[in-house]
């Protein structure tokens, strides 16, 4: 009766990049996120989708495939999977991640294709066709897929549309929280998850080792690091992704560079800020609570202080801040700015996000200061900050989402394997549950205990509540279904018949000559001391002088002159009516002369 | 299952359903068509509503119009639903922003205890309504007397027959916070009750975030439809597969103008609109800043182009006007195919936003902000209140009513033609009814019972005859093939649920400790097994903890047929000496060889007397494996 849930992480298995996990819940495959590794050109940018099938073959497999939001880490190969790989099931996301997802992939495909020379890569109709595919959710709906799986969605906060995701088949479930915040941010709300028991929570974890400090901290260090070089004639990098952490910090400059009246120039390298701004204002229904309620007002993505940036402003003198994509320093024009600012060491790059391993911006993290490009090695003079900014839940939020959602299992993915053991550590300490951290292609199974309910009717519910919850009854397997009868409901529904079964033993006393009272009240004692055993009861005199005990009774009549001890009782009260005709048939006499 | 109709009129909603003892209110309307009988009032003066003579009977009070009607001059007042225990609600569910009228009332009251669930669009639109109608309030000049309601005689208006439950309308503050309380949700969003009722709203295709309600007991189904609508409009459009197959359909808010066909209305507006401003007279349409007139603009803009009437400014005054012309946008996801398309390119779903970038629509929080710089005859204007009671709308049909090029043009139809414009008549200006009600008609409902296949409709009896003006209208009628059981105002209806099972989930060692065993019943061979243990819920989720070995008990089941015994005791050498048949026949005294073992036979009892402990259990095994032990 047990069925395992299996879970296969085809990518960010003990490693933060390309998220793509299998999960086989009930005779059902689901596929969470389908995305790239920023850190690989070669085939490891995209999950290994031959362990799934031939290419054309995944539509018999995967039953139901969800993106959980609109970074490539997480819907990067869609286009591949979808068009080249041949996936043609059902496909669901939410509708900011539909909307933007592609012209994350647009871009993603022309750096690809125009600065990598790649050839057999996906194409813009092939994004479009993928997009076409999509079935969207709403925040708190609940999909059926087909008659057996059923997908809610939860808010994640981390950037506009974020999902978590709850995939229910038969009474087993899975959550799947993609990327969250467990922190309001300046225009996000934060993740919300009810308490949903689901068998097993898979959760991200790029964060497992840090407690971040407040909020309010980390923005008021990010604006006087900022303030600081531009006071001081220095220029500010700011590599972000187009959407997302780039319109929070975009709120904080803005609002920063009113009440400190600064002239100092922001821009906005990419093209997409006008059409990014469109998209949150459509969207504002997933903002925070802030910006919902004074949109009619002020649409707080109409920025005053920031413009968009060309690329010859990249060598104007004077102070200035950009914010540049993309947000590790990997390619395109924040590659670009960097390598021409950096060997100013009045400059700044400021690095608000997580860095893949193998990007610029990892290096830059890791201490490296001198980069290698086609003009041979520069020397890195600039600061370099890292502020993190990325809204993923820190190890306090982690602990936090699976307090809320009390799950019976936890596995953890997007992450590195020596902060997931610590953290590891701390959910099994605190929560007492079983935690796994699969590495990319290794299957855990999570056994699952099987869910078997039955149907009581309310007249029995309702009486066994009445009479201190104990039930003593039948369970019966009907028209394949199960049904819990008290022993009245099954007499009448089986058409059983009662049968008692009643047994007898009888003593005579040929040697005696005593009141038959006296000889039941000496039995009484005799069997007092003797049947010791708690679990059988005592015998209680009754007036007329006989024994009772449940339905064992013990009487002493007079028979042709003789008196004859009786003792009869159900056969329910065997143990009972087989102890007491035992001692008497061993003792006999003994018994009450004694 | 219970429901009870709270609600004072057939469009203003209120049932009171109790479902396995949880007591859910469906709809939450005041009655508005009770603004009516009180004088029109402004935020400007308006010297002839403020003249009309008094009626001798409450000179002061009541007023008279040349037509005959009287009129109350005192503050607007409201019809709440109609004794309702307010301390009995677990949960209020909202259909749509028309139907929310009477929570303040509901949520102030200190019994009140329920949460309410109403699609988020629904909360703010519904918000938005209120709020207009208490800014028209708080902009009469002069605060007017309180007037005792019970002091009023009924023949003034029927409403009065119930004047005892008249309440003031509430102010702002009042609306913030009980809707501030209100739990938005989305469509397909499951919202448990205890866990022992589940609701979930779909979409009903009548305004942005409009729902239908299907709300389950186990097995047990009850669909809650209501203001539904099957026109092409800017919302989604109505789901009604997930509707089917209830155990009861409650079938409520039709349209109430089925005489009527929305799409012939909307080109009749826009049709009159055209003449009128040809002939250089305005245009007043009196409506809500929410609904259909987001349907009617985009309409009219058509219209109008094709018509080269492109320069006639198109004003929509409101008190919620900014609000309520930016929040559609915001609700894409909520809105039909075409516009949530336009999410993806990125565009914004409504044409209006452009339309007054572009000043060719304009929009003002009253007359006296700003609309006199735009202002130029002939023009056409949206304004509130509907009712034509209080808010703008009144003043520019004061300042209107004299020329007859001019026209008004009513098209909400929870107010009634005649009754709505009797204060201002007799008038030169020309006044037209084109009431677009998108709510399903009588056949749109009758082939909506035939899809969805109820096994009982609970509705209205209004629903069953012609209305009063066209009785010989048989197509005016609801028909229902399933069984139907009326609901008038004010009356509650009991339905026989089907036994209601409980789910019971069975613990693990419950599960171990199952021996399952084939038993011969009435009918064939089924499995059974002995349980016993505690019963624990957490959440009302009842599970069968243990079985506790010393509670465990078995019974014997069965008959013994006395040849058949002989027979087993004959095979085991246990031969009988005698067999004596007692009482009535069907007992049996069996003695055995040995002279001293009995057993008594009868049809439910057997009674088994052995000298021996080993013999008695000898013939105990026997007994037994003639029966059943369970």
């Amino acid at each position: 009766m047990t069925s395992d849930i299996k879970i296969v992480p085809l990518g960010a298995g003990q490693d933060v990049g390309r998220s793509c996990v299998l999960v086989s819940i009930s005779g059902k495959n689901i596929m969470f996120d389908c995305g790239m590794h920023m850190g690989y050109q070669d085939e490891r940018r995209f999950p290994d989708f031959s362990y799934i099938s031939q290419p054309g073959g995944a539509t018999d497999v995967i039953d139901c495939l969800i993106i959980s939001h609109f970074h490539l880490d997480h819907c990067g190969s869609l286009p591949y999977f979808t068009e080249k790989f041949g996936y043609n099931g059902p496909l669901i996301m939410t509708a900011p991640t539909r909307a933007i997802a592609p012209i994350l992939l647009e871009d993603y495909r022309k750096i690809t294709v125009d600065r990598y020379g790649e050839t057999d890569f996906f194409t813009t109709t092939q994004i479009k066709q993928c997009i076409k595919k999509v079935r969207t959710i709403r925040v708190h709906e609940t999909i059926q897929v087909d008659k057996d799986i059923s997908v809610k969605c939860y808010y994640a906060g981390h950037v506009l549309g974020a999902g978590m995701f709850l995939v229910k088949v038969g009474t087993q479930s899975v959550l799947y929280t993609g990327d969250y915040n467990m922190t309001p941010d300046r225009h996000l709300g934060c993740a919300w998850v009810d308490r949903c028991s689901p068998t097993v929570l898979i959760s991200e974890s790029t964060y497992a080792t840090t407690i971040r400090d407040s909020k309010r901290c980390r923005e008021r260090d990010f604006l006087k690091k900022v303030y600081n070089v531009v006071e001081a004639g220095g220029k500010v990098l700011i590599p972000v992704f187009a959407l997302g952490r780039a319109q929070e910090l975009c709120i904080l400059i803005e609002e920063f560079w009113d009440r400190m009246n600064l002239k100092v120039p922001v821009y906005f390298c990419h093209g997409l800020t006008e059409k990014a701004t469109n998209y949150y204002k459509l969207f504002i229904t997933w903002t925070n609570e802030k910006i919902k309620s004074t949109f009619v007002n002020r649409n707080m993505f109409d920025f005053k202080h920031i413009s968009v940036f060309d690329r010859s402003y990249m060598n104007n003198p004077g102070p200035m801040v950009v914010f540049a994509t993309p947000g590790m320093l990997h390619s395109g024009m924040s590659l670009n700015i960097f390598k021409a600012w950096c060997h100013d060491a009045k400059n700044m790059v400021i690095m608000p996000g997580y860095c893949v391993a193998g990007t610029m911006g990892h290096k830059l993290l890791n201490g490296s200061r001198k980069i290698e490009t086609d003009k041979g090695s520069i020397t890195v003079n600039m600061a370099v900050e890292y502020l993190s900014f990325s809204a993923h839940a820190d190890a306090k939020g982690i602990l936090q989402l699976i307090k809320n959602c009390q799950p019976k299992n936890v596995v953890l993915v997007h992450g590195e394997e020596r902060k997931m053991s610590f953290l590891i550590d701390k959910i099994t300490d605190q929560f007492q549950i079983p935690c796994f951290k699969p590495a990319n292609g290794e299957q855990i199974n999570i056994p699952c205990q099987p869910q078997v309910s039955a149907t009581m009717s309310k007249e029995t519910f309702k009486s066994v509540r009445s009479a201190g919850n104990q039930f003593d009854g039948m369970l019966v397997q009907k028209n394949n279904q199960l049904l819990l009868l008290s022993r009245e409901e099954a007499v009448q529904q089986l058409g059983l018949k009662p049968h008692t079964l009643n047994l007898n033993y009888k003593l005579c006393l040929t040697g005696l000559n005593l009141e038959g009272s006296v000889i039941m009240e000496r039995l009484h004692t005799q069997l007092s001391s003797i049947i010791t055993d708690q679990k059988l009861g005592t015998f209680k005199r009754q007036h007329d002088g006989t024994l009772h005990l449940n339905s064992v009774h013990i009487t002493c009549r007079t028979e042709g002159g003789r008196s004859v001890v009786h003792v009869s009782w159900n056969v329910e009260d065997e143990p009972i009516g087989k102890a007491v005709s035992e001692i008497l048939e061993e003792c006999g006499e003994d018994l009450i002369t004694n | 299952m219970k429901i009870t109709n709270h609600g004072n009129l057939d469009h203003s909603c209120c049932n009171l359903v109790k479902l396995n003892n949880v007591h859910i209110m469906l709809d939450c309307a005041a009655n508005v068509a009770s603004l009516t009988p009180f004088l029109p009032f402004s935020a400007l003066q308006t010297p002839r509503l403020e003249n009309l003579p008094s009626h001798p009977d409450m000179p002061g009070v009541l007023k008279k119009t040349p037509g005959g009607m009287l009129l109350v001059d005192s503050s607007l007042h409201l019809v709440p639903p109609d004794q309702v225990d307010v301390s009995l609600i677990d949960a209020i569910l909202i259909t749509n922003n028309s139907q929310m009228s009477a929570l303040p009332f509901i949520m102030t009251d200190p019994d009140f205890h329920g949460r309410v669930y109403a699609t988020e669009p629904c909360v703010l639109m519904g918000r938005l309504a209120l709020i207009a109608l208490c800014k028209y309030i708080e902009q009469c000049p002069t605060r007017r007397s309180e007037v005792d309601m019970n002091s009023i005689p009924s023949h003034v208006h029927s409403i009065f027959k119930q004047k005892s439950h008249m309440r003031q309308v509430y102010n702002k503050d009042v609306i913030d916070s009980c809707f501030a309380k209100i739990t938005p949700v989305r469509y397909n969003e499951q919202v448990d009750l205890f866990g022992l009722v589940d609701c979930v709203p779909l979409p009903a295709g009548h305004s942005i975030g409009s729902a239908n309600w299907v709300i389950k007991a186990g097995d047990y189904k009850i669909s809650y439809v209501s203001s539904s609508s099957k026109l092409t409009n800017h919302t989604l459009p109505m789901e009604v597969i997930s509707l089917a197959n209830p155990d009861v359909l409650l079938l409520s808010n039709l349209s109430l103008n089925p005489m009527y066909f929305p799409d012939n209305t909307l080109s009749e507006v826009c049709n009159v609109v055209t003449s009128t401003v040809k002939s250089g007279g305005n245009v007043l349409i009196p409506c809500h800043s929410t609904g259909v007139i987001l349907d009617l603009i985009e309409w009219l803009i058509q219209n109008l182009n094709k018509n080269s009437l492109s320069d006639v400014p198109i004003i929509i005054v409101s008190p919620v006007a900014d609000a309520a012309l930016a929040h559609p946008d915001i609700y894409g996801e909520w809105l039909n195919d075409a516009k949530q398309a336009k999410l993806y390119i990125p565009e914004l779903p409504f044409q209006h936003s452009q339309l007054i970038k572009s000043k060719r629509i304009h929009h003002f929080s009253n007359v006296a902000d700003g609309m006199r710089e735009v202002y130029k005859t002939p023009c056409i204007v949206f304004a509130g209140h509907p009712s034509l009671r209080c808010g703008d709308a009144v003043l520019l049909l004061e300042k209107w009513r004299d020329d007859t090029h001019n026209a008004v043009i009513l098209i909400e139809s929870e107010f009634s033609f005649a009754t709505t414009l009797a204060p201002f008549l007799p008038m030169s200006m020309r006044s037209y009814f084109c009431p677009i009600d998108p709510s399903i008609n009588y056949s749109q409902a009758s082939k909506l019972i035939k899809d969805i296949r109820p096994k009982t409709v609970v509705t209205s009896p209004t629903y069953f005859r012609a209305p009063v003006t066209h009785p010989n209208r048989c197509d005016l009628v609801l028909v229902s093939d399933a069984p139907v059981v009326e609901l008038g105002v004010g009356e509650t209806v009991n339905l026989q649920q089907p036994k209601t099972s409980i789910n019971v989930e069975l613990s693990l060692e419950q599960l171990d400790q199952l021996n399952m065993q084939p038993l011969k019943t009435s009918d064939g061979y089924q499995l059974v097994s002995n349980v016993s243990g505690m019963l624990k819920a957490r959440d009302n989720k009842p599970t069968l903890g243990a079985p506790n070995p010393s509670s465990l008990r078995s019974a014997m089941y069965g008959e013994v047929e006395l040849q058949e015994l002989i027979a087993v005791l004959t095979s085991k050498g246990l031969t009988p000496n005698k067999v004596e048949t007692l009482g009535a026949g069907d007992h049996f005294l069996i003695t055995l060889s040995d002279h001293s073992s009995t057993i008594t036979l009868s049809p439910n009892v057997t009674s088994i007397s052995a000298h021996t402990g080993k013999m008695r259990h000898t013939l105990q095994g026997i007994v037994s494996s003639l029966l059943v032990s369970l």
